[in-house]
């Protein structure tokens, strides 16, 4: 497997084999977490294509090190707008179930400050991963960030998905008490 | 704030948790279980259990010999031991045994016989009415008393065999000393249990050194350990055995569990920490838990003393002992 810098260095030679190289190495990875999204493998595949189109604009200028992640959220912001604008009525697949449960984390907006920006909560978030185990936060992240199942988050973190059900419920409530103490939560 | 923020936000979250979390993978290792807490503390080391397996013949090693057969009593059979159980079976290799020396001394053996080792342990053992081809076999029990320590081992190995001795069930019942084997080597890491009568065991099946299948697992009822190991016994032979010895209760599947004590021993080494609970949710000689903790989690995070609440699930995989496959949360108490 070619590694992340000789993939980025083909992106600055504008060479198309960079592409090829991305997807190799981290194409799975990319088509499990969208169709965890948008519940459609076509759309996953459109979902994909479009973040390594995404990322061959972008690169360069942009040198993301390391690139793992940097697609992995190219290719997660553009399944959630998918998955906003076709997939949120139908009420199925991975992403709706994980947004389900954390609903319940999160205030009714109309109760809540609207002002709060993505970014803002995004850095609270990183603050209430911080107060996690590895394990929790692994757990946490593959649940909410790569919209895993529970049975292959089971199998990552070597416990069983009853297991995986309970530590994401006591995060779950570790979060919500974390937000109301943030204020972000009334 | 609606889900759709959440989601946006999570996409703001910093890479390195994007990467930790694709990056992480569980790491089989080796479940090193230790033997009860409160059987490690406070015993003066003299002679060994070996030798003394040797002079009573009774305790907790199983010696051939030639007693006629005991059979209980058929009166106490239940008719629901005849339910087929389905076992979650986790695949070790053969455990060793604990081995605590403990300064026994011969003139403190005082002999029971059967029925006075039940009521002892206030238990009942219908193994024979439930599996008519085996039969209880020898009868020299006995606790060990002493004027100051007054009952300080009370370990019995009960053996129910079959009339060639190829297959056999072993009991062994303890008390003040819990009786624990020591190294368990999943195969997986996953920990799964078996619903008996509503209790949620751990059972382990493994090969012995002389190729014979074996069934085990371990459980309290009380203040009671109880260990039950089988040999070439079927599983649902084996079940059935555990459902006439395991204590019905009205405990959920897949609920968590919780205990509060004071952490009184640490070894970072094998990445444990062990607790004596608080006085009200302890049995009298029930007090030592030990807890293996998961990667990720370092028994140097804790001191001496820290008041801490761990929440699990299932029963304490072995007697006294959380896993760290049930382990779903510690909370530092103030």
């Amino acid at each position: 497997m070619v590694d992340d810098e000789k993939i980025i260095s083909m992106f600055f030679e504008r060479n198309q084999q960079a592409i090829q190289e991305l997807d190799m190495k981290y194409g799975r990875i990319c088509r499990s977490l969208s169709y965890h999204i948008v519940g459609s493998r076509q759309d996953a595949e459109e979902c994909v294509n479009d973040a390594y189109i995404g990322a061959w604009n972008a690169i360069p200028p942009a040198h993301p090190n390391p690139l793992q992640p940097y697609i992995v959220k190219i290719v997660r912001n553009i399944s959630l707008k998918m998955y906003w604008k076709k997939e949120a009525a139908k009420r199925s697949g991975y992403y709706t179930v994980a947004l389900e449960e954390i609903a319940c984390c999160l205030a009714d907006p109309k109760t809540v400050e609207k002002e709060i920006e993505a970014r803002e909560l995004a850095h609270i978030i990183e603050e209430f991963l911080e107060t996690l185990t590895v394990k929790e936060r692994v757990i946490f992240m593959r649940r909410y960030a790569y919209a895993d199942s529970y049975a292959d988050i089971a199998k990552r973190a070597g416990i069983s998905e009853k297991n995986v059900s309970v530590r994401l419920a006591l995060t779950r409530r570790k979060m919500k008490r974390y937000l109301v103490k943030r204020g972000v939560f009334v | 704030m609606n889900p759709e923020l959440f989601s946006e936000a999570m996409s703001e979250v910093n890479d390195k948790y994007y990467e930790e979390a694709a990056a992480y993978h569980c790491q089989t290792r080796r479940g090193i279980k230790f033997a009860s807490f409160a059987a490690c503390a406070a015993i003066v080391l003299a002679v060994s259990l070996a030798t003394v397996w040797k002079q009573f013949p009774g305790q907790l090693v199983p010696q051939p010999d030639n007693n006629p057969p005991i059979t209980t009593d058929p009166n106490e059979q239940s008719n629901s031991t005849e339910q087929v159980i389905s076992l979650c079976i986790n695949e070790i290799a053969a455990p060793d045994a604990v081995m605590n020396n403990i300064n026994l001394s011969g003139d403190d053996f005082i002999e029971m016989s059967y029925e006075e080792l039940l009521t002892y342990f206030n238990a009942s053992l219908p193994i024979t009415e439930t599996l008519p081809y085996l039969t209880l076999q020898r009868e020299d029990f006995g606790v060990f008393r002493s004027k100051d320590r007054d009952i300080y081992y009370d370990g019995n190995s009960i053996v129910f065999q079959n009339s060639d001795g190829s297959q056999s069930i072993h009991i062994v019942l303890s008390k003040v000393f819990k009786h624990t084997y020591d190294v368990f080597d999943l195969r997986e890491n996953e920990l799964r249990f078996t619903n008996i009568n509503g209790r949620e065991l751990a059972i382990f099946h493994y090969k012995d050194e002389s190729g014979a299948e074996c069934y085990y697992a371990e459980f309290a009822q009380g203040d009671v350990a109880l260990t039950i190991r089988s040999e070439n016994v079927s599983a649902g032979d084996y079940g059935k055995c555990l459902k006439a010895l395991v204590g019905k209760t009205q405990q959920s599947g897949g609920s968590v569990h919780s205990i509060t004590g004071e952490i009184v021993a640490i070894d970072p080494y094998a990445n444990h920490i062990g607790i004596r609970l608080d006085e009200e949710q302890a049995l009298e000689y029930s007090r030592g838990y030990g807890i293996d903790l998961p990667d990720g989690q370092s028994a140097d995070e804790y001191s001496l003393g820290d008041r801490i609440e761990v929440a699990y699930t299932g029963e304490p995989a072995t007697i006294l002992t959380i896993w760290a496959q049930q382990l779903v949360e510690i909370t530092l108490l103030p």
